[in-house]
């Protein structure tokens, strides 16, 4: 089953975006949420490791 | 009350032909217009069709009965002479001829708003009104009519009326500048322009903490409509009531079901008391060439 995950949660600070990872992988195990948000934030170019921003 | 001159002589007594039977209706939003010189254009009408989505719907008709009131006559006391009172305004049953599917989403639509409303004739001629007065004159219009949609439920016994639609006219003088479009065109090629009926339901409650809505889509009364991407969804900010509701994952399942996260503005999952409004739209370029009803989607706080 192929998802679809909106470009805009690439853009969340990381504690936000793994929250709502754990909340999806809660409701919805089926799906591998994590690979999925990793693969989003690596289209997006967005960095999550080296020195945390203020809003992380 | 009107006080006209008498009728003026040259009447063309060399066509004499009977006035057509009404052979279909095309209903349209009120505010459907065409220029007197747009009218003759196939293209003018294809695109409120399949890209304005302002001509709805054509509907088979099996029958229909005009159902306007017999004016009110009244005898002088004194003369003897009779009178006419009132003017009522014409109007109509029409029993159609659709698909269950097709009907369920006409009995969902039709609840006695006023919409606009062409008669194809048994000639294929298009009868609307052509306006004469105020800042669009010349336009060729739809009769405005207030449409109501009934059902008993299924067809009685060697019976083809009971589905109707109730038309009732709001302005007689519509009727009085009524035109016939002759136009060069067959009116089959607005229902080829018409984009496919998809039927859209939700098959489960939706999730209360991830806001997952499941639904279905098929064909009206056929297969489920597979490949859907969550560009063919439209979300409608005006009849919901959230700012800017979108899709915060689309999932195709397989065999037509999908699963929609629903969320408010920037990734805000919908809560109790939030309410959304989603359709299914396939576009191809500028036309819409699949459109579903409207599903209404309720948050639930977790």
């Amino acid at each position: 089953m192929k998802v679809w995950i909106n470009p805009a949660k690439a853009k969340m600070p990381k504690k936000e975006q793994d929250e709502w990872v754990a909340l999806m992988a809660k409701h919805h195990p089926e799906t591998d949420w994590k690979t999925l948000m990793s693969e989003l934030n690596a289209t997006h170019n967005v960095k999550r490791t080296g020195r945390k921003s203020k809003e992380d | 009350m009107g006080c006209s001159v008498s009728l003026p002589g040259g009447l063309n007594t060399d066509c004499q032909m009977p006035q057509a039977e009404i052979k279909n209706v095309l209903i349209c939003d009120k505010d459907v217009k065409f220029s007197f010189t747009e009218k003759d254009v196939l293209a003018n009408w294809t695109t409120k069709i399949k890209q304005d989505l302002t001509i709805h719907a054509i509907a088979g008709l099996v029958n229909y009965s005009p159902t306007t009131d017999d004016p009110n006559i009244v005898t002088n006391a004194v003369s003897k002479a009779k009178s006419i009172t009132n003017r009522p305004v014409p109007s109509f049953e029409f029993m159609l001829d659709a698909n269950v599917c097709d009907f369920k989403a006409i009995l969902q639509t039709l609840k006695g708003g006023v919409y606009g409303i062409f008669f194809e004739m048994q000639d294929g001629t298009i009868q609307g009104y052509l306006d004469q007065s105020g800042t669009e004159v010349g336009y060729f219009k739809p009769y405005k009519a207030r449409i109501n949609a009934y059902t008993k439920g299924a067809q009685e016994i060697d019976s083809n009326e009971s589905f109707k639609l109730y038309v009732n006219f709001l302005n007689s003088n519509e009727l009085e500048n009524q035109f016939y479009l002759e136009p060069s065109w067959s009116v089959t090629e607005l229902l080829d322009a018409m984009p496919i009926g998809l039927n859209i339901v939700k098959t489960a409650i939706i999730t209360a903490a991830t806001a997952t809505q499941a639904f279905q889509v098929n064909t009206r009364c056929a297969e489920g409509k597979t490949g859907l991407v969550v560009g063919n969804l439209e979300f409608s900010a005006s009849k919901s009531n959230v700012a800017t509701p979108n899709a915060g994952t689309f999932a195709e399942v397989g065999g037509g079901a999908y699963t929609v996260v629903v969320e408010k503005g920037v990734s805000t999952p919908i809560v109790s008391g939030d309410l959304v409004y989603m359709r299914v739209k396939v576009l191809s370029g500028s036309d819409v060439t699949h459109l579903s009803n409207w599903i209404r989607i309720e948050g639930i706080t977790p």
